[in-house]
């Protein structure tokens, strides 16, 4: 394979309290390249997830992004890196009930350093086709309405890595796949690459060379 | 959207919550403040209003209400001395000015007082119109006066018998205005000023047919401040010459120093060889400090006399007024710590309702520093409104206290005042408000992101 990995993972081991949650020997994603992760509940993924964006420090083992040494970081530097490399759309969208959807968007340009560029937040709901909502409260948005919000928010910076929790578990089938169309050309069109984490069996198809975590001892579904 | 616009975000988003603390914040700050505003003015005026006067002369009786009524005239005069009397105890050489105060009379309320021109020097009064007064029944009206009743240089009046209005005229013997005094801030504001002799005249010049006398007599019965005035009443007719007539004046030995208003003290008290004549009380200044440890003892063996010092006097007022203040004090911050304590609570309970809020915001990129300098901008902009409310209210509702008290009580209170003290208000309550969110914004700042936001 041609080019470096965004993400490069080696001997990653991680435990709460004394149960390992998460061991991954060996695993790399290259840029560009949309992967999911695949496993039940309990398996790791968003324990990978939150590795990742640096959110844990892993118990052993090293993680790299984008040639960023996640797991050796130290807190202020994994945040302030985060904030400008990471965007995250979870299952539970955790918009903020306080503000308008723009001001939840100008809130995420605020926290990662970025100056206010309304053009920029309107630009992504409209491509995301919610630009019209932009003055609504997240409590007045249907649930595929915040979903793209939460899209819009995690794309607004142009992050290298787009990391996505469950976020199909909640939708029917041709909610499934419209969630999945804006999250891959939202990726495609902020340059992000895209990582999908679920459990949920009726997306595996779109993805090549998923990763599949069966618990603390996974393996690579097909080897790259 | 900076710490400051997120944090009026979320106050506005619970509006009522907000509103209630605040409230119960700035009922706190706005009871001390009045209390601040009231007790700064009181002890301001005691202390403007008794400014050169070292003791008081009058009648037997209670010493505080001398003081008040002579000094502060806010109370009923406790009776009058007779000038021989006193006369005696002004010629000491340790006596360097004695200014007369005779009461009796008012016009709209507003107290007719006999004295010397000597009490505007005292009082620091000048004549922003017109002229002092120089013949018997000519007056000079306060600012305050002036302003309320209206009357003009140069126009008559007719006051009445008793100090709160509606006494009977002394139709006999109108005053004129000579003059009116520029405001000075004290209680010669709110005093018509003459001379001795004019108050004298005013009741000496009365021969009200026989019904009217009854009447009178009804009026002087239920008013104990006149009725010490009758006994000199009968000899009115040979005194009233006297009067006039002694207005060339003997020196006398309360006008010693070389002063230019030992001339118009020499009028005033040149009444006193008057036999018979009363006054309410003098005024003194003593021409040694020395003077407070023998004089007062001399003046209260005197006779009928009694010796009241205001700064001893006002000292137990306000040491009266003081209690108050400290239930008020106690009030006040039982409140305040009410409501610290209610802002604690809303916090802690923002702090629970907001995990989520919060744990996204770390995610985006927010270091634990900025969740908890979010916390304190919310709740430093949450007691400073309060803070700013309350003082507002406190300002709001002295001004409408001093209305009521100015139109029932007779004292001048205001709420268009800024005191130094206020500033250590608006900084307690800021401390207070870092204070009540040091714990919360503590512990969001060690919360643990990744659990909060996997949570399903």
């Amino acid at each position: 394979m041609t080019g470096n990995p965004l993400i490069c993972v080696e001997a990653l081991m991680h435990r709460y309290a004394d149960s390992v949650v998460l061991d991954l020997p060996r695993w790399q994603v290259e840029a560009g390249r949309h992967t999911l992760v695949l496993g039940p509940s309990g398996s790791g993924k968003s324990t990978l997830l939150t590795l990742l964006a640096g959110l844990l420090t892993p118990s052993s083992g090293k993680i790299t992004v984008d040639g960023f040494a996640v797991g050796e970081a130290s807190q202020r530097e994994r945040d302030a890196w985060r904030a400008r490399k990471v965007g995250f759309v979870m299952q539970r969208l955790h918009l903020i009930g306080a503000l308008t959807v723009e001001q939840n968007l100008a809130l995420a340009q605020t926290l990662a350093g970025l100056p206010h560029d309304a053009a920029r937040i309107h630009d992504t709901l409209a491509r995301l086709g919610v630009g019209e909502k932009s003055k609504r409260r997240p409590h007045e948005l249907s649930m595929g309405e915040a979903q793209r919000v939460a899209i819009a928010r995690a794309v607004l910076h142009r992050p290298a890595l787009l990391l996505a929790d469950e976020p199909t578990s909640a939708l029917d089938d041709a909610s499934c796949d419209a969630a999945l169309d804006l999250l891959t050309s939202a990726a495609a069109e902020s340059g992000a690459t895209l990582i999908v984490a679920t459990h949920d069996q009726r997306i595996k198809n779109r993805f090549s060379e998923p990763l599949i975590l069966s618990g603390p001892s996974s393996t690579v579904g097909a080897s790259a | 959207m900076n710490i400051l616009q997120l944090a009026f975000a979320y106050l506005l988003h619970r509006p009522w919550l907000t509103l209630l603390n605040v409230l119960l914040l700035a009922l706190g700050l706005a009871t001390l403040t009045v209390m601040l505003l009231f007790a700064h003015q009181a002890e301001e005026r005691l202390r403007r209003d008794s400014k050169g006067v070292d003791l008081v002369i009058g009648a037997k009786g209670s010493p505080l209400q001398l003081i008040l009524s002579t000094v502060y005239h806010i109370d009923v005069p406790n009776g009058n001395i007779k000038l021989a009397d006193a006369e005696t105890v002004l010629a000491d050489p340790m006596v360097k000015r004695a200014i007369p105060i005779a009461l009796g009379d008012s016009f709209k309320s507003f107290r007719i007082v006999g004295t010397g021109t000597a009490f505007l020097e005292l009082q620091n009064a000048k004549i922003a119109e017109g002229m002092v007064w120089k013949l018997p029944l000519e007056a000079v009206l306060g600012a305050e006066v002036a302003r309320k009743t209206g009357i003009k240089v140069g126009t008559q009046f007719i006051g009445s018998h008793g100090m709160g209005g509606g006494g009977e005229g002394h139709v006999n013997a109108p005053y004129t205005v000579t003059g009116i005094l520029a405001p000075t801030g004290s209680v010669v504001d709110r005093l018509i000023l003459t001379s001795v002799e004019s108050v004298w005249k005013a009741h000496e010049t009365v021969a009200p047919p026989p019904d009217l006398a009854t009447l009178l007599r009804g009026v002087m019965a239920r008013d104990p401040n006149v009725a010490p005035k009758e006994p000199a009443k009968p000899a009115g007719a040979d005194q009233g010459g006297a009067a006039q007539g002694t207005k060339q004046g003997t020196k006398q030995g309360t006008a010693k120093d070389g002063h230019a208003h030992d001339e118009h003290e020499g009028h005033d008290h040149a009444a006193h060889s008057a036999p018979g004549k009363e006054v309410t009380a003098f005024l003194v200044q003593y021409a040694s400090p020395l003077a407070v440890a023998v004089f007062p003892r001399m003046v209260q063996n005197t006779g009928a006399l009694q010796a009241a010092q205001p700064a001893y006097e006002t000292a137990r007022l306000l040491s009266m007024i003081g209690f108050a203040l400290d239930a008020l004090r106690i009030f006040a911050g039982v409140l305040i710590l009410a409501s610290a304590l209610g802002l604690l609570i809303a916090l802690v309970n923002a702090l629970n309702e907001r995990q989520t809020d919060l744990a996204l915001m770390r995610l985006l990129g927010a270091s634990p520093l900025r969740l908890a300098a979010q916390m304190l901008a919310e709740s430093v902009t949450l007691t400073l409104a309060g803070a700013i409310l309350g003082l507002f209210l406190g300002h709001l509702g002295t001004h409408l206290l001093g209305q009521w008290l100015e139109a029932t009580r007779q004292v001048q209170m205001t709420g268009m005042l800024w005191l130094p003290a206020e500033w250590a208000l608006l900084g307690g309550a800021l401390v207070l408000g870092l204070l009540a969110a040091l714990w919360p914004a503590w512990r969001i700042s060690r919360q643990d992101v990744a659990p909060v936001l996997a949570r399903r």
